[in-house]
């Protein structure tokens, strides 16, 4: 399929481990969905000629991880070109819907394919075309950027192949100096105070709420965005509001008790990663601690987040989380998730966040239907059970809430939805 | 020191938009917004942290309002006043 091995980088390694940290939950790995809603059904032919499209593709989609019997750096080694798994379900009520699509979410991928689809149908509340993709071979970005291709047309392979070319078995300096830096930044936060976590059961099922703002909420949203945090600062406006009510969420903690957020944000342009890599995990952490004191009033802590974004950017902590996460990949996922468990609650952090401010996909047409709403559904790993992952999309914006079922009751999670929909709407 | 002229700080605005962005110089226009040109939440940052590598000025706490960044131009301008102060 291509001349070269594929080398997987430290992200891709940290995605093995959520992997491995998934195996006993319903849906037995690290997946995640994108939701594409449609007012109308999409016609068969646009579907079928949608999976012709990806034909080229399935080798690498039925791939799996190997080591190098040398070097053991690992490696993705294509597998056989087997067609991909493409379910269709039609419902009697249009309150099922929510249901239908956290079940499919629970399913495990068919026989360790990276990529499988799901086809919901309501007469009245419409369609929604759900795509799974293994965090082993996609992240949200690069899965949006498959799917615009797609909808352009047949998915040619780069003649480049992707992933890392090389092993990265040098450069040891600076992936040491990186992993200083991570540490010292760890040890940092361990001295200011506890860190606030929950985690969840290794069997526990990924369950999903989901907030979506009309056009006119979500401008309003903003003009409040650029009055209380400055222009361009969603992102820390909304960590803000997110923080504020996982704050009441959670039992009260100690003076001194902080939340750690690991921040995903977007590598691509970055270092020497392709600006339109689709494959892989191109991403990185930005971490934010809060001292939950602070979010007694949200908008209190708007300076200090906003702080912290600029002093992690500025000495790029993240590409520092790529390069020092290299040295990880020696490793066993088994032996790495008992570090992990053992260092303890700096590590995992206390809920993930991240915010999408645009969407890969140039137009609302796709395999024949309109896209009215597109959001991503990303299954959290029992260790952090909890993550709020906000998009835009059409001028609105989703927050989706993606926890595993028994971390908090269900009457406290509805509570913590009610309580962010209504800050997010400036209610309250 | 010699004063900047306003079009050196556009011009050098441009240069790091292109960088921040993947985007070529001719696609950007100074008129339009900046998130016309590409900027998003995670870009701002990366140019302010640009303004203040290039001429030491800090426009994070510097109170900007919507019409600083509503063109490059604007932005320029801005970044012109507080190294004029």
């Amino acid at each position: 399929m291509f001349s070269r091995r594929i080398y997987l980088d430290g992200f891709d390694w940290i995605a093995n481990l959520l992997n491995y940290q998934c195996r006993l939950t319903p849906g037995r790995g690290n997946h995640f969905l994108i939701v594409l809603k449609s007012k109308e059904n999409f016609p068969k032919s646009a579907l079928h000629s949608l999976q012709k499209r990806l034909e080229p593709l399935l080798p690498l989609l039925n791939g799996s991880i190997r080591r190098h019997l040398l070097h053991l750096a690992p490696y993705w080694k294509p597998g056989k070109p087997e067609a991909l798994a493409f379910t269709t379900e039609h419902l009697l009520f249009a309150s099922d819907f929510p249901m239908a699509v956290e079940q499919y979410a629970n399913r495990p991928l068919p026989r360790g394919q990276a990529l499988a689809a799901h086809l919901i149908f309501h007469p009245e509340e419409g369609a929604a075309l759900l795509f799974k993709f293994s965090h082993l071979l996609f992240d949200g970005r690069g899965a949006e950027l498959l799917l615009e291709s797609l909808r352009k047309g047949k998915f040619e392979l780069p003649e480049e192949a992707p992933g890392l070319s090389s092993p990265m078995l040098n450069e040891w300096e600076k992936q040491f100096s990186c992993g200083r830096q991570i540490q010292n930044r760890l040890l940092e936060i361990r001295k200011e105070g506890p860190t606030a976590v929950r985690h969840a059961c290794d069997t526990a099922a990924s369950a999903f709420r989901v907030l979506s703002l009309t056009e006119e909420e979500t401008d309003n949203l903003r003009r409040r965005s650029d009055r209380d945090a400055g222009p361009f600062m969603l992102t820390p406006y909304l960590l803000a509001l997110t923080a504020g009510a996982v704050h009441h969420l959670l039992p009260p903690g100690g003076e001194k008790e902080q939340f750690l957020i690991p921040m995903s944000i977007d590598m691509r342009g970055q270092d020497t990663i392709p600006r339109d890599a689709v494959f892989f995990n191109q991403w990185s952490m930005l971490p934010i601690s809060i001292r939950r004191s602070l979010l007694e009033n949200p908008a209190a802590s708007i300076p200090e987040i906003r702080k912290q974004i600029f002093i992690r950017t500025g000495e790029r902590i993240a590409l520092a989380y790529r390069a020092a996460t290299r040295l990880m990949r020696i490793a066993p996922p088994a032996a790495l998730l008992g570090i992990v468990r053992k260092m303890g609650n700096s590590t995992t952090g206390s809920f993930m966040f991240s915010f999408v401010s645009g969407t890969s996909l140039e137009q609302a047409k796709f395999a024949g239907g309109t896209i009215t709403n597109l959001y991503h559904l990303p299954a959290m790993p029992p260790m952090t059970g909890l993550g709020v992952f906000f998009n835009a999309f059409n001028n609105r914006l989703n927050a989706v809430i993606s926890y595993r079922s028994g971390i908090f009751p269900e009457s406290d999670i509805e509570h913590f939805t009610g309580e962010l929909e209504r800050t997010l709407k400036g209610e309250s | 020191m010699n004063k900047i002229s306003r079009e050196e700080i556009e011009s050098a605005l441009k240069d790091e938009i292109c960088t921040i962005t993947g985007k070529k110089p001719e696609e950007l226009d100074a008129d339009r917004p900046l998130s016309w040109n590409g900027i998003n939440s995670m870009g701002f940052v990366e140019l302010l942290l640009s303004v203040n590598r290039l001429w030491n000025v800090n426009l994070v706490d510097a109170g900007l309002g919507t019409a600083d960044v509503s063109s490059l131009s604007a932005l320029a301008e801005r970044i012109g006043k507080e190294l004029d102060k």
